[in-house]
């Protein structure tokens, strides 16, 4: 440490320039980055794209996106097509039908014995064996295994994958025909709950006062009214239908949307960089949507995803209760409640669309919890 | 903080003044036939509508409507779904099972949807998550009416372990308990796949936050962190879900009494509207209205306590 | 953790083994719906038939005879049979041992109470018609329960007398039959009520009266007696010991279950814990075999409503139109594979309608004709040729041009399964039928009646219907009731003067009398309502139903006005 500069020796003093040569040549600038600067979204898709299971499940959305668009047009059946005399078929699947499953065949039971000889009422080979015989009152009556489509004669070679239903049409078409309706519901529905949500909750969240409690309390007012009398008052005004339900669940399904909008604005607004923009006098709408919106965005699109299959499950709530879109259209909601009426009879008619909506759920719900883990904030830049 | 309750207390009889009003009107506007039996003679129809003051303006009604209310606690006499009851005792003679049922689920699903989702969040990416997980969103994606068939079919008639039917009238403690497993397992199932779900969330993100560093870094071990720091802060938001849950139930309680046939609210609403019995309508809308509010009031409250920044009406 | 398995699974079983204990003979019945109030006065709902029935007491009761194949009247608070006086007037007797549940007599004065309520012009019961005019026709006594303030009717006036504490004098407007009286006084709404709990549940102004609304505030007087009633969940019944008619009855309980859902009743009745069940349209396939399956023609025959009075529709009002919606109903189809094992019906009268006149209508020469002149158009009346023909002659007349397109509307209510089915069965056979012309769209009640739907709104063209209140075995025309002007609730917004004409022509007292001659008029009223195309009838009904073959009925087939006689069952393992 050197205190007294004044008094240093003359040739300390007195070192020409020349002589002075820096130490590190090296350490002066900074490394240049070697790779790219990444944005948050890119780094959020970056780590989606190493979770196999969101991976998995955004490829069985868009599977089931894509049989929604093709299997209607190419199943050789259209989604209203009847046929009554081949009603209520059960599965039949080429290839599968040699192992045993889904090969068409169904036990009647409680028929009369004498009726199996009837030619009319079971063709030339379509009884394959009786599985019981039992004596009930006078008569022998048996509960016996038949080829249902020979039952039916329908030609041979004609399949039905998932059956037909009461009226004959094919539940495969059907399926993922309203497979196509309860997503447009869902994505209309979501989409328009996430506008009207977001534009609610920043204006509340951002002024705060008045306008807060005055917002949040007409919020509280809807949310107080049970959803499903919202929806049959609807159904008076505008008839049951598609319009109606999405209005059903946009009525109070942008509450929550709003109110995570407006505990994001509470949260953020008050930030040290928010108040330097606004000292700087950046006007309010440019502080909303540009500094303070991109904060809600993560939890908004997890909320989003979740929001479709709820909506898909909502829809099917209000099949079941009668208030369902309007035949002959399907949805996955009208199937399953149709299918549930017939649960003992014809089980086949639950389980296809049940298993469709457990995918389409389960998809949805992994995808949602990727993206909450990608997009969390914690875990940036980490591999 | 009282003033802030007080004020929260105040909104709630706005806003259940308000639901009131709106669903007095806007049932009251439906198309309103209470007699449209071919057999009830235009005569007799005249006459009962006239004691039920329904030739009146409907300004006239409204006033008849909020007098009754305010005065007497009266909401009016029942036309079609118990004509000649009060509507008020309805309400109360089906509350019971509802409640019943509701409480045990709510009993079993709270747990169990903790116990789910902390063992899925601790377990992340494991096997007991995968499978915690695939559990929680088939019991989230199958629609409760699908369930509860199966569940019937399954249990009742397949292997009959359990009766068929809810039994109202049991002679013992153990007969009601065995009649109503069913049903309150079907209705369980939705809200302990909800709170797992959230819980899963809420614990992981809490897991990984810097305050978990922090109380490492103090020493404690892992498991006294998770427990100490991690899971009582991932518990309070918890509180959130049960507003939707408790509606959520009372929807799903609708499909579950209909199906075992629970002589509870759970049909009540729909089947009134279906009737026309617009005074029935209209009290059970109140009802539904004031348990939703009473619920949102003791959630804001608690928040209000837990993270005053929250509270409505901060300033810009 | 075992342990308490095993214990678990001891109660399990323990429990079953005391269930099977039980020698007592219960019936396991069930009922889609409950019933709202137990006061027989003063509601509609034909839920009701069956705890009136079971814990109720009226004057005569119906019973199976030896045949087994008919019934009979038997007086039951009433002694004897009723005994003609004159003409119009009437008198029965009464038991003097006959008592309420709780030991207090019936006598005159309780009949007198329960008649005099029924009539009340106050309380303005919605069952009154019942009494004052059903089988028979009592004097003043819809004057007296419809009076208005400036026409007063007194009680003393009314054809129902006590003449002393155990005889009742009856006056009619007209001549009747014995059998007439005995079955004017068995219908659940003629049951006895219980004064002390009637008139405390009396409001002021004697208005209207909470009796029957809760078990406590009902009270038995029959076979046996109300032990309990849980709403929306299950009514019991147990043997009234006070009864005085004990032979008749078998059971020692009734145990009557709530059940909405149709898997649950058919869950329960495979495993023997229900002792009838009633198919629907999705599980009469499995049972049509079934030995326990019996089926009956009812009274009942869908029909089709169409409106003429929608203003978006150009072809309203046409008679050709609806000619060619007649004629595009494929009633074979629609009955057989839709509505499942029912019978096509072309016209409107029932199959059960005359019976009690001595021949079914349908069955007369008269009513044959119809049903060919029906079938020489084709099976059942359908027929796409002739349909397309009156399209054709619709759009002339209306002066719509050939290339317009119009779409029906098909209102009804989603929950109606067969109905609905139909209506999407239509929606793809119409613009078959007619090439491309009409089109159907449906649309739901969602929420409101019928009758409030078509209060509210005109836009709509199809309507199904079931109505069969009016329809009778005793007179075959009086199903064709709710198509005149008297009839306020209108169907369909259609009248016709020749239709009302003839309607009032087999009204008339002198058709009344000459039942050959009814044959005839009812045949010529038909034959105008398949003119003028009132409505258009789709489907005769064929009631199934299944029995236990542990329950042994006191019929052995299904006897018109009688039933299956279910509450007369009994046991047998």
């Amino acid at each position: 440490m050197i205190l007294d500069r004044d008094h240093l020796p003359e040739e300390i003093k007195n070192i020409p320039r020349e002589e002075f040569e820096l130490a590190d040549n090296d350490w002066k600038t900074d490394e240049r980055f070697t790779t790219e600067a990444i944005g948050f979204y890119r780094d959020a898709f970056r780590r989606l794209r190493k979770n196999t299971v969101s991976m998995v499940s955004l490829s069985a959305i868009l599977l089931i996106v894509i049989l929604a668009l093709i299997v209607p047009n190419v199943s050789g059946y259209s989604y209203v097509q009847q046929n009554l005399d081949q009603k209520n078929l059960p599965p039949k699947i080429p290839g599968l039908e040699r192992l045993g499953i889904a090969d068409g065949t169904r036990v009647l039971t409680n028929r009369k014995k004498s009726s199996i000889e009837d030619p009319n009422r079971f063709p030339e080979g379509s009884v394959l064996r009786i599985v019981r015989e039992y004596q009930a009152g006078k008569q022998t009556a048996v509960d016996v295994l038949v080829d249902y489509y020979a039952y039916c004669g329908v030609p041979e070679g004609e399949y039905h994958w998932f059956g037909t239903d009461y009226l004959g049409r094919d539940i495969m078409t059907r399926l993922f025909r309203g497979a196509r309706i309860s997503l447009l519901i869902a994505l209309i529905s979501v989409g328009t709950n996430l506008i009207i949500g977001i534009i609610y909750g920043s204006v509340a969240g951002y002024y705060g006062g008045k306008i807060d409690m005055i917002l949040t309390h007409v919020a509280e007012i809807l949310d107080g009214l049970p959803y499903i009398v919202v929806t049959i008052l609807f159904m008076l005004l505008f008839g049951s239908g598609m319009f109606s339900i999405i209005l059903a669940l946009t009525v109070t399904g942008w509450i929550g949307t709003a109110r995570l909008t407006r505990a994001q604005f509470y949260r953020f607004k008050g930030r040290e960089y928010v108040l330097s923009a606004r000292t700087l006098g950046i006007p309010d709408y440019r502080l909303i949507f540009r500094h303070i919106l991109p904060n809600t965005v993560g939890p908004l699109i997890t909320r989003a995803m979740i929001a479709v299959p709820g909506a898909i499950f909502s829809e099917s709530f209000l099949a079941y209760i009668g208030l369902g879109i309007k035949p002959p259209e399907p949805s996955i909601g009208i199937l399953l409640s149709t299918g549930q009426g017939v649960l003992l009879q014809y089980p086949y008619q639950t389980f296809f669309p049940a298993v469709l909506i457990s995918v389409l759920m389960i998809a949805f719900n992994m995808l949602s919890n990727g993206l909450r883990d990608a997009m969390d904030p914690n875990h940036r830049g980490e591999e | 903080m009282f003033k802030y309750i007080l004020g929260r207390f105040g909104a709630m009889l706005l806003t259940l003044f308000l639901v009131m009003t709106l669903s007095f009107w806007v049932i009251r506007l439906m198309p309103m036939s209470i007699f449209e039996n071919p057999e009830v003679s235009p005569e007799v129809q005249h006459k009962l509508e006239e004691r039920m003051h329904l030739h009146e303006p409907m300004i006239v009604q409204y006033y008849y409507f909020l007098e009754g209310i305010v005065l007497r606690g009266d909401f009016g006499t029942s036309v079609k779904m118990r004509p000649g009851l009060e509507v008020f005792s309805i309400i109360m003679e089906r509350i019971p099972p509802t409640m019943v049922l509701n409480f045990f689920s709510l009993l079993i699903s709270i747990p169990l949807g903790i116990i789910a989702g902390t063992v899925a969040a601790l377990k992340r990416n494991r096997w007991p998550d995968h499978l915690i997980s695939f559990l929680i969103v088939i019991f989230i994606s199958v629609p409760s009416f699908v369930f509860a068939s199966l569940l019937q079919y399954l249990l009742t008639f397949v292997f009959p372990v359990f009766p068929t039917l809810y039994n109202a009238q049991a002679p013992n403690v153990w007969a009601a308990f065995h009649s109503m497993v069913l049903p309150v397992v079907a209705l369980s199932l939705n809200p302990i796949a909800t709170i797992a779900r959230y819980l899963r969330g809420e614990l992981i993100e809490t897991l990984s936050s810097e305050y978990m560093v922090l109380a490492r870094t103090k020493g404690l071990t892992q498991q006294e962190a998770t427990w100490k720091h991690a899971f009582r802060n991932s518990l309070v938001p918890i509180a959130n879900t049960i507003i939707p849950m408790i509606t959520g139930i009372m929807g799903g309680s609708l499909v579950i009494e209909k199906l075992f046939s629970v002589p509870g609210e759970g049909g009540l609403l729909i089947d009134s509207i279906l009737a026309g019995d617009h005074f029935l309508t209209v009290a059970l809308l109140i009802f539904y209205s004031l348990i939703s509010l009473i619920t949102i009031l003791i959630v804001d409250i608690s928040y209000g306590i837990i993270d005053p920044r929250i509270r409505i009406g901060g300033g810009k | 953790m075992k342990k308490a398995l095993a214990f678990v699974i001891m109660l399990v079983l323990a429990m079953s083994v005391f269930a099977l204990a039980s020698a007592e003979k219960t019936v396991h019945l069930y009922m889609a719906s409950d019933t709202p109030t137990l006061n027989q006065h003063n509601s509609v709902e034909t839920s009701l038939d069956t705890p009136v029935s079971y814990c109720g007491a009226t004057l005569y009761r119906a019973v199976a005879d030896e045949t087994r194949l008919n019934y009979e009247y038997i007086g039951e608070i009433a002694s004897d049979l009723p005994k003609q006086i004159d003409d119009l007037t009437w008198e029965i007797p009464l038991r003097p041992e006959a008592k309420w549940a709780n030991g207090d007599p019936i006598n005159a004065d309780t009949v007198m109470y329960s008649f005099k309520m029924l009539l009340d012009p106050n309380l303005a019961n919605q069952m009154a018609d019942f009494l004052s005019d059903f089988s028979i026709t009592i004097l003043n006594a819809k004057e007296y329960s419809k009076q208005t303030s400036d026409a007063p009717v007194a009680w003393e006036d009314v054809g129902i007398k006590k003449i002393d504490d155990y005889t009742i004098q009856i006056v009619t407007t007209s001549p009747v039959t014995q059998k007439d009286v005995c079955s004017h006084f068995t219908t659940r709404a003629v049951a006895m009520v219980y004064e002390p709990l009637y008139e405390q549940g009396m409001n002021e102004t004697r208005t209207s009266t909470t009796y029957g609304s809760v078990p406590e505030m009902w009270m038995s007087a029959g076979p046996y007696k109300l032990d309990s009633w849980v709403h929306d969940s299950v009514q019991t019944y147990v043997r009234n010991e006070n009864y005085w008619l004990p032979e008749y009855f078998h059971y020692d309980s009734v145990d009557v279950r709530v059940i909405r859902d149709m898997n649950a009743r058919v869950e329960l009745w495979e495993q023997g814990a229900l002792d009838t069940l009633s198919p629907d349209i999705n599980t009469i396939e499995t049972y049509i075999d079934d030995p326990r399956l019996v089926e009956f023609s009812s009274i009942t025959v869908f029909h089709i409503d169409v409106n003429c009075k929608n203003p978006e529709n150009p072809l309203t009002a046409s008679l050709n139109y609806r000619k060619a919606l007649y004629h595009a109903m494929n009633r074979e189809v629609i009955a057989k594979s839709i509505f499942g094992y029912q019978q096509p019906s072309g016209v409107y009268v029932n199959g059960q309608a005359g019976m009690f006149s001595g021949q079914i209508y349908r069955d007369s020469d008269a009513g044959k004709a119809v049903v060919e002149r029906v079938e020489s158009w084709g099976p059942a009346g359908y027929n796409p040729e002739l349909a397309r023909e009156y399209l054709k002659k619709a759009y002339e007349e209306c002066g719509v041009p050939e290339d317009t397109v119009i779409t029906l509307i098909m209102a009804f209510d989603e929950s109606d399964l067969a109905w609905k089915a139909t209506a999407e069965y239509l929606m793809e056979e119409f613009p078959v039928i007619f090439e491309g012309k009409i089109n159907l769209a449906i649309t739901t009640y969602a929420g409101i009646s019928t009758t409030a739907f078509k209060e509210t709104t005109d836009v709509w063209d199809l309507s199904p219907n079931d109505w069969s209140r009016s329809a009778s075995r005793t007179y075959p025309y009086s199903c064709f009731y709710y198509y005149r002007r008297a009839y306020e609730s209108h169907p369909n917004n259609y009248f016709d003067d020749e239709f009302e004409a003839q309607y009032d022509v087999c009204d008339s007292d002198e058709v009344k009398a000459d039942y050959a001659r009814m044959l005839e008029e009812t045949a010529k009223l038909e034959n105008i309502y398949l003119d003028k195309v009132i409505q258009i009838p789709m489907v005769q009904e064929i009631s199934y139903q299944m029995f236990a073959d542990r329950l042994e009925l006191p019929v052995d087939t299904y006897v018109p006005g009688f039933g299956w006689g279910v509450i007369y069952g009994d046991i047998v393992e």
